[in-house]
């Protein structure tokens, strides 16, 4: 039973290996093999991930200017807490989605504001780490 | 009653600016008409996962438009659209459905072009697409025998051209 099952999951596979096996199937079968990429191949994967980086702040910046992406980073966890907020509930709930347009319409200005005036970034980050927690819990709460 | 018209109107008056500002909003440098609903933070953004079809994924945006959602695959290379890039888009995509996002189109941007592609409603076709790619990966998954596509300039860009026996390079 347990080897159906691990077999089952191995079935799985990424969307970067089906688009590689178009490029050349051998390519995925040497990856797999446990051939191990050039030098050059892993210099030129870094530099993706760099632009993808860059590429990614820029559209998520240019319009959205996320208040949590602003006070702990695109990377936090936190951010990560409120994003699968707004997408898996926020989303989802009637009048949800005009909130999240509203948000979007006033985070930039709220940014601003919050830029200039440190007692308002206090609390900006005082109400956006009480909505984290509570995001926090409801996640759990649903985990449960 | 007075009152009640009132509140009517106010309403009806915040709707219509919402719905002005959303349609007016986000023509991002993309040229995308839509709002941001997701985006691939990194490493610890998990991908999507499609059960029916045992494939997983992350594209790099989804953006919800006018006429479905749209998924973004960035290249960050010089040069034009692939089909292996087209191939890896349609599978993130059929990923992202796998997950609750009706992923109608798929844009995939390089650092010289970028292109629109139309998908194929039911989530079937869309996997009948890249159907013989997926084949071949999960035969490379498995250790089973798989074609090469030895050609001078894939070859070069590729890898693994050190350890294949069938390069071009």
């Amino acid at each position: 039973m347990r080897q159906d099952k691990s077999k089952r999951k191995s079935e799985w596979i990424s969307a970067s290996d089906v688009g590689r096996s178009e490029f050349c199937p051998n390519s995925v079968a040497l990856k797999y093999a446990g051939a191990k990429p050039s030098r050059r191949a892993v210099a030129a994967q870094d530099r993706g991930n760099l632009k993808h980086e860059q590429f990614n702040r820029q559209i998520s910046t240019d319009k959205r200017c996320y208040v949590a992406s602003y006070l702990y980073g695109m990377e936090d966890q936190r951010t990560e807490t409120l994003r699968q907020f707004r997408d898996n509930t926020l989303d989802y709930m009637p009048g949800g989605r005009i909130l999240i347009a509203v948000y979007y319409r006033l985070s930039p200005m709220v940014i601003e504001i919050s830029k200039k005036s440190s007692w308002v970034d206090l609390v900006l980050r005082r109400i956006v780490d009480r909505l984290v927690l509570r995001a926090e819990q409801r996640g759990k709460n649903h985990d449960s | 009653m007075i009152h009640e018209l009132l509140i009517f109107i106010a309403v009806v008056a915040v709707l219509f600016i919402v719905w002005r500002q959303r349609r007016d909003s986000l023509v991002d440098e993309l040229g995308i008409e839509g709002d941001l609903i997701w985006i691939d933070g990194g490493r610890h953004t998990k991908p999507f996962f499609n059960r029916a079809f045992k494939v997983f994924g992350k594209p790099d945006a989804l953006y919800r438009t006018r006429t479905g959602v749209l998924s973004v695959e960035y290249k960050s290379r010089n040069g034009p659209v692939f089909e292996s890039d087209v191939t890896q888009a349609f599978c993130a995509a059929l990923a992202a459905r796998g997950d609750g996002y009706r992923v109608t189109e798929v844009l995939i941007k390089t650092s010289a072009v970028q292109e629109i592609f139309k998908l194929p409603s039911s989530d079937k076709a869309l996997f009948d697409r890249i159907q013989p790619a997926v084949a071949h990966a999960r035969q490379a998954k498995f250790g089973h025998a798989v074609p090469s596509r030895p050609e001078l300039k894939k070859c070069r860009s590729c890898g693994f051209r050190g350890d294949c026996n069938d390069s071009a390079a």
